[in-house]
C-alpha cells in the first residue's frame, strides 16, 4: 500500500472511530493500536505516533503527533482524550506546521551597532550572567502561559529562591488575572470548581462577552453536538458585537461596553425582588462582601440587608436603560436564574477579564450563581476559560506572578515564605517579602530612564511577544529604544516585534521539540515527551534558565546555592550521581522535566491542589487536580471541587464545603460591586468604542500561526470592522484604508464590512494577530486596580478617512 | 516570513453532522457525494465520516459547511502537506 493510500485509510478510520465512540462503542482491539498506548508506537507506514496537548489555547485538546524521518507529518485528534474526544479545531489540526516556518531562529544573536550577529551559547549565557550580576535587583523575568510547568517552575525558583527577586511575571497577567482575583476573593483559592463536564450537563449556557465558536471551538462544538443529538441547550450570547457564536445563539443580548456589571447586578436584583434566590443555599454556604475604600482583594463584610439595599437601584428598567439590552431580555436572565430545575453554566474569557473592573465583574457572575443556588451540580457552574495552554498550569498554579509562590502561596505571607524556603532548602529570609512589579509596571520601569526611576535594567523574555501584546506600546515597550543602559533578552522561535528591539536573541525549542507539561482551563495537567529535534542550536527554555543560574553560581552569586552550598538546580541520576544539566550535552541524560515537576508537586499540597505525580501523567491524557492517591496505590482525579460527591477533601455530610474560604467558615462570598463607567468612554472628540481581540485562524500575536500557509492564507492580514451604518455615515466603504486615532496614537487599517463579526453601532473591532498592524500602539494601558489586568476591550477612538500619508503612531 | 510558499494537497478527515430532516439530508448527501475532493465513509446518523483532499482545506471546509443540510463540520485528522518555496 502506498503511504498516501495508507494515510487516507487511517484518516477515514479515525473519523469512523470517533463516530463509533459517540454511538457508545468502545475501541476495538485493532482500532488505532496507538490510541490505547501511553507511549509511542509505529504504524505500518513507518510513522511514529505519540501524544501531546495542543500548543495553542487553554482548552487542552490532545493530539496524536505522527513523526517520520524526524519530521512531524500528521496530526490527529486524540480519540482517547476526554477534552476533545478525537476532534480538533482548524488551528489544532495545523499545529504541526508551526515547527516548519522558513525563518526559525537557530542561533543565538547579539545586537552590535544595530545589527544582530551570531554568537555562541557560551557567549550568550556569559552576557546574561554579567547583566544579572551587575544589579540582580534590577533584573526582570517575563514569561507566559505558554511556559511549560517545568519551565515556569525553573524560572520561579531561579528568581525567588535564587535571586530573592520578585520581578517575575507571565503575560497571563494580561489575560486571566481578573479571573484569579475573582476566584480568590469569592472562594479563597484560585481556579474553577467545575470542569468541561458541565458543558455536557447544562440546560442553559450563558456566554459573558465570550466567543467560543472562534476562540474555543472544540468546547463550543461539544455544546452544539448535544443539539445534534436532540438535546435542548439554550445558548445566550451576551456581547458587544455579533460573532460566529451569535449564529448559534437562542438569544443575543448586545450590551453597551462596561455595563455587564449592571446586568449582573440586575439579575441579583430580580432574584431578591422575585423571591427566587436560593435561601437555603445562601444561608448555609455564603457570606456577603463589598469593597473597601480604596478597593482591596478581600473587601469588607456587608449584611444581607445592606446587600439588598445596594441592589435596589438595579431594576430591569434601569439596567435596560444603562445597557441598551431590552428590558424583557434582562427579565429573561432573571427568570432563568430563578428556576432551580435548570442547570446553568456561565462561560467567560477576555471580555470579562480584560476590564478595568475585571475583578468586580468576575465576582458578580460568581455571585449570581451562588445567590440563585446554580452552583454545585454538574452543569450549574460559573467557569472561566483561558487563552493559553498553561495559563492555569504555569502562571496560576506554579505562581509565576510577582506576588505569588508555587501552589497558591504568597510572598507577602511569612508562613508561606518559610514553607517555600524549607521546600527549596534555601536559607530563611531568602525570599523577598515585597511583591515585585506587575506586568505593566515592570515594562514601564524598563522603558523609563534609570535616572528617572526606571530601576529595571534588563528583562529576559521567554515564550511570549510583548512587543505586540502589551497595551499602549509606546509607554510599555518601544520606549526602551534609545535607552543605552537597558538590555532586552528574548528567547523565541521566530523573529517578532519583540526580537526587533532585542539586544540578545536566543533560539528556543518549540512544543514537541522538548519535553513538557501543561495545565489547561479545567485543572487538567497534561504531559508529553520530546518527539523531534529542534532546528540548529535551538534549546529548551528551562535549560536556558538552568544554564544562566549555573553561570551565576560559578561567578559566586550566593543565591544560587542552597543551605548546603549546593547548586539550587542539582539533579541526580538513578544512581545518585549529579547530572550537569546546565551543560546542554548532558541536559537529556535524565528527564529534567520530571525532576522539576516532582520538585514542584510538593508545593501543591498546601492548598489541596495535589497535582498528579509525573509518572501518572505519562499514562494519561491529562488528570484534573486534586489527584489523590487511593488505598490501592492508584490515583484518582477530581471533576468537581468543593462538592462532596466528587471532592475527597470535603467533610462527610457537608455536601458543599468551601474549605479555603476567605472568612475561614467554609463559606463563599457573594459580592456587591456597583456599575461604574469605563475609565475612557467615547466623547465628542473620540466618538467610537475600540475593542480588540482574536480570530479563529490565528493564535494571539500570530508568531506561530502566520507561519502556517493554510492559516495565513485564510486570514492574511489585520483589519478594522465596523457597523455598515456607521461606515455609511462616515462615507467610507469596504476595503478603504481608514485611520484609527486614540489619545495614544494613530494607525491605518483596511476596513472590512460585513466580515467576520458585526460590531454594534458606535464601535469598531480590530484583531491583534498581525505584526504589520500593531493595534496595541493605540490601546489603553488602564487596568483593574485589583488584578492589574489591562482593558483591551474598551477605549475611545475616532475613525478618519485616510487622506494623506500613512499614519504612524 | 515565507510569503512565497505553496502547498500540495493535504488529507484531512472530517465528521460531517447532517440535519435530521430527511429530504434535506438526502440532498446534502448527494451534494457531498459529487464533491471530487471528498471520499465518504458509512453514514451513521447524524454523522458522516469523510476524507478531504485539498490544497486549501479551509476554503473547502467552509464550502462544505455552506451546503444546506450540513449542520456542523469537525476535523479529526490532518496530514501536514509538504511545503515548497517558490
Amino acid at each position: 500500500m502506498q503511504r498516501r493510500d495508507f494515510l487516507r485509510t487511517t484518516a477515514l478510520a479515525a473519523a469512523a472511530a470517533v463516530i463509533a465512540r459517540r454511538l457508545g462503542a468502545t475501541p476495538a482491539p485493532g482500532e488505532p493500536a496507538f490510541a490505547t498506548s501511553p507511549t509511542a508506537t509505529i504504524t505500518a507506514d513507518g510513522v511514529r505516533w505519540d501524544k501531546a496537548p495542543c500548543r495553542f489555547c487553554g482548552t487542552g485538546c490532545h493530539v496524536r503527533v505522527g513523526v517520520k524521518d524526524g519530521r512531524v507529518v500528521a496530526i490527529q485528534g486524540d480519540p482517547l482524550a476526554e477534552v476533545n474526544k478525537g476532534l480538533l479545531c482548524m488551528k489544532g489540526y495545523h499545529v504541526g506546521g508551526i515547527l516548519y516556518g522558513k525563518d526559525r531562529l537557530t542561533t543565538p544573536q547579539l545586537r552590535r551597532n544595530g545589527v544582530l550577529e551570531n554568537i555562541t551559547w557560551e557567549e550568550a549565557i556569559d552576557i546574561m550572567a554579567q547583566r544579572v550580576m551587575e544589579n540582580p535587583a534590577g533584573f526582570g523575568f517575563y514569561g507566559s502561559g505558554q511556559w511549560t510547568i517545568p519551565e515556569g517552575y525553573a524560572a520561579q525558583k531561579f528568581m525567588k529562591a535564587g535571586l530573592g527577586n520578585n520581578h517575575i511575571e507571565p503575560n497571563a497577567r494580561l489575560c486571566m488575572a481578573s479571573a484569579v482575583t475573582g476566584y480568590v476573593s469569592v472562594y479563597g483559592v484560585d481556579e474553577p470548581a467545575g470542569c468541561y463536564d458541565d458543558l455536557d450537563n447544562a440546560d442553559v449556557v450563558i456566554l459573558w462577552g465570550n466567543n467560543p465558536a472562534e476562540m474555543h471551538p472544540v468546547l463550543f462544538s461539544r455544546i452544539i453536538d448535544r443539539r445534534s443529538r436532540g438535546e435542548k441547550v439554550v445558548l445566550i450570547d451576551m456581547g458587544t458585537r455579533r460573532t460566529r457564536t451569535t449564529e448559534y445563539a437562542d438569544h443575543y443580548l448586545e450590551f453597551r461596553p462596561q455595563t455587564d456589571l449592571a446586568i449582573a447586578n440586575g439579575i441579583a436584583h430580580q432574584l431578591l425582588a422575585n423571591g427566587t434566590w436560593n435561601r437555603e443555599f445562601v444561608e448555609k454556604h455564603c457570606n456577603f462582601r463589598t469593597d473597601t475604600v480604596p478597593v482591596s482583594l478581600n473587601g469588607q463584610p456587608m449584611s444581607f440587608e445592606a446587600y439588598r439595599e445596594a441592589l435596589a437601584l438595579y431594576t430591569p428598567s434601569y439596567v435596560a436603560k444603562l445597557s441598551g439590552v431590552p428590558e424583557e431580555k434582562i427579565r429573561l436572565l432573571g427568570d432563568l436564574f430563578g428556576k432551580p430545575e435548570l442547570r446553568i453554566t456561565s462561560l467567560w474569557c477576555m471580555g470579562m477579564n480584560q476590564h478595568t473592573r475585571g475583578t468586580a465583574i468576575n465576582r458578580l457572575v460568581h455571585g449570581v450563581h451562588l445567590l440563585s443556588g446554580h452552583w454545585g451540580r454538574p452543569g450549574d457552574a460559573p467557569t472561566s476559560l483561558t487563552g493559553q495552554p498553561s495559563a492555569c498550569g504555569t502562571a496560576r498554579e506554579v505562581g509565576t506572578l510577582c506576588h505569588a509562590l508555587p501552589g497558591g502561596l504568597l510572598v507577602a505571607n511569612p508562613e508561606h515564605r518559610a514553607e517555600c524556603e524549607e521546600l527549596w532548602h534555601v536559607p530563611a529570609g531568602r525570599i523577598n517579602p515585597k511583591p515585585g512589579y506587575h506586568t505593566v509596571q515592570l515594562w514601564e520601569k524598563f522603558c523609563t530612564p534609570t535616572n528617572k526611576g526606571g530601576d529595571i535594567h534588563t528583562i529576559f523574555v521567554q515564550v511570549t511577544n510583548p512587543g505586540q501584546t502589551l497595551p499602549d506600546l509606546a509607554r510599555t515597550f518601544t520606549g526602551k529604544a534609545g535607552l543605552a543602559d537597558k538590555f532586552l533578552i528574548v528567547s523565541d522561535v521566530y523573529p517578532t516585534a519583540t526580537t526587533a528591539l532585542a539586544d540578545l536573541v536566543l533560539p528556543a525549542a518549540l512544543w514537541v521539540e522538548k519535553n513538557g507539561v501543561f495545565g489547561n482551563s479545567e485543572r487538567r495537567t497534561q504531559q508529553w515527551f520530546k518527539q523531534v529535534e529542534p532546528p540548529g542550536q535551538a534549546r529548551p527554555d528551562a535549560w536556558m534558565t538552568i544554564a544562566l543560574a549555573r553561570r551565576l553560581f560559578e561567578l559566586g552569586h550566593p543565591g544560587m546555592k542552597n543551605k548546603d552550598g549546593d547548586f539550587i538546580f542539582t539533579f541526580r541520576d538513578a544512581g545518585g550521581r549529579e547530572v550537569p544539566a546546565w551543560d546542554f550535552a548532558h541536559y537529556y541524560d535524565i528527564n529534567t522535566d520530571r525532576a522539576l515537576f516532582d520538585d514542584y508537586r510538593l508545593f501543591t499540597f498546601h492548598k489541596h491542589k495535589y497535582v498528579a505525580p509525573y509518572d501518572e501523567l505519562v499514562k494519561a491524557r491529562g488528570l484534573r487536580w486534586p489527584v489523590v492517591e487511593q488505598a490501592d496505590g492508584s490515583f484518582k482525579e477530581t471533576r468537581f471541587r468543593f462538592m462532596e460527591f466528587s471532592d475527597p477533601f470535603v467533610k462527610k455530610g457537608a455536601g458543599i464545603q468551601f474549605y479555603h474560604s476567605v472568612t475561614k467558615d467554609d463559606r463563599a462570598l457573594i459580592w456587591f460591586n456597583p456599575y461604574e463607567p469605563a475609565t475612557e468612554e467615547p466623547d465628542a472628540d473620540y466618538p467610537f468604542w475600540l475593542c480588540t481581540g482574536r480570530v479563529i485562524e490565528h493564535w494571539h500575536s500570530g508568531t506561530m500561526t502566520m507561519r502556517v500557509p493554510q492559516l495565513r492564507g485564510s486570514m492574511p492580514n489585520g483589519y478594522v470592522e465596523m457597523n455598515p451604518a456607521d461606515a455609511a455615515a462616515l462615507g467610507i466603504a469596504n476595503g478603504d484604508t481608514v485611520t484609527l486615532e486614540t489619545r495614544r496614537g494613530r494607525l491605518d487599517l483596511p476596513l472590512w464590512l460585513n466580515g467576520r463579526s458585526l460590531p454594534a453601532r458606535g464601535s469598531v473591532f480590530v484583531p491583534f494577530f498581525d505584526q504589520n498592524f500593531l493595534i496595541n500602539q493605540i490601546t489603553l494601558g488602564d487596568y483593574c486596580p485589583i488584578s492589574k489586568e489591562p482593558d483591551y476591550k474598551k477605549c475611545a477612538v475616532r475613525i478618519l478617512r485616510r487622506t494623506s500619508a500613512p499614519a504612524v503612531s | 516570513m515565507d510569503a512565497n510558499s505553496t502547498t500540495e494537497p493535504g488529507l484531512s478527515s472530517l465528521i460531517i453532522t447532517l440535519t435530521k430532516l430527511p429530504e434535506l439530508r438526502a440532498s446534502a448527501l448527494q451534494d457531498l457525494a459529487i464533491n471530487p475532493a471528498l471520499e465518504l465513509g458509512v453514514f451513521r446518523s447524524p454523522w458522516l465520516p469523510a476524507v478531504l483532499t485539498s490544497a486549501d482545506p479551509y476554503d473547502a471546509f467552509r464550502d462544505i459547511e455552506a451546503i444546506p443540510g450540513v449542520e456542523l463540520v469537525e476535523v479529526v485528522f490532518v496530514e501536514l502537506p509538504a511545503v515548497t518555496t517558490a
